[in-house]
């Protein structure tokens, strides 16, 4: 094979969130990382007398969890509030990211309303002059892939 | 989104414990850093005989720990003694920290009463000329957000 071409960076990703799943918030000016975990399918396998390796089947798709950073800022309406409230009320959210960017046929990875599992609070650190952060995770069942429709 | 503004270094943040939850006692001084750990929530999944993944349902809040670093002193009045002492005699602290600073309208983060459920006496290192630290951490059900008062 030849080398490939149309690699890109992600540094220009997309990012948005959804309380209904048709209209997303754009976070990508407070979102620095998406870091989607491993989806898993279940998977068995069993031995017989017979022959050197083993029958392996298939099972479901184990959930996965996503974790994004964000800018901590402290304005209303900034994503920080939205997602700690969020937390803290149980309330479902659809997540959507699209590696190549806000841009029409982009691909794009979006979840079921998920809940948000995990809120990792700002941190402090007086030996630094990196912007304060915050992240907070979400479980999903899947993630679609689609096609961007700006 | 365009990029977001408002973030900032949280290196002037603002530190405190407190014995009763309300005279506050000001550590930023000492303290260098502080690591909220993730809280999570409980999350589950069931299967069912139809479809390809997971149903997943939301529990409850788990409890955080928050590690601080402090600067090791002796002196009298030095907080390393009195978190020594509530460490060793189980006594409940409060906590909080406000990334940006700790002045009206920060943004603050305010534990419940809760125990020191770690206490990190001070290391030495002859090979450095860093300053002697120690640290704590605070095992609490949940962080509770507010606007710092005028």
């Amino acid at each position: 094979m030849t080398q490939i071409t149309g690699g890109f960076s992600a540094s220009d990703a997309h990012v948005g969130m959804s309380a209904a799943g048709v209209t997303f918030v754009d976070i990508s000016g407070s979102a620095a990382s998406v870091a989607p975990g491993e989806q898993t399918r279940k998977s068995g396998e069993v031995y017989t007398h017979s022959g050197d390796t083993a029958i392996i089947t298939g099972g479901k798709r184990e959930p996965l969890e996503v974790e994004i950073k964000i800018v901590y800022t402290e304005g209303t309406g900034d994503p920080f509030e939205v997602i700690r409230a969020a937390f803290e009320a149980k309330t479902p959210y659809y997540f959507r990211w699209s590696p190549k960017g806000y841009v029409t046929g982009a691909f794009t990875f979006t979840s079921d309303a998920a809940v948000i599992t995990g809120l990792t609070y700002p941190d402090t650190d007086a030996g630094t002059g990196d912007p304060c952060m915050c992240a907070f995770k979400f479980k999903t069942a899947k993630v679609t892939k689609s096609a961007l429709v700006t | 989104m365009t990029q977001i503004t408002g973030g900032f270094a949280a290196s002037d943040a603002k530190v405190e414990i407190s014995a009763n939850g309300s005279s506050w006692n000001d550590i930023s001084g000492a303290a260098a850093s502080v690591a909220p750990g993730e809280q999570t929530r409980k999350s589950g999944e069931v299967y069912t005989q139809s479809g390809d993944t997971g149903i997943i349902t939301g529990g409850k809040r788990e409890p955080l720990e928050i590690e601080v670093k402090v600067v090791y002193t002796e002196g009298t009045g030095d907080y390393f003694e009195t978190i020594r002492a509530a460490f060793e005699a189980k006594t409940p602290y409060y906590f909080r920290w406000s990334p940006k600073g700790g002045v009206n309208p920060d943004f603050q983060f305010a534990t419940p009463v809760a125990f020191f459920s770690g206490l990190t006496y001070p290391d030495t290192d002859a090979s450095s000329g860093d300053p002697a630290m120690y640290g704590f951490k605070i095992k609490t059900p949940y962080v509770t957000k507010s606007v710092v008062a005028t």
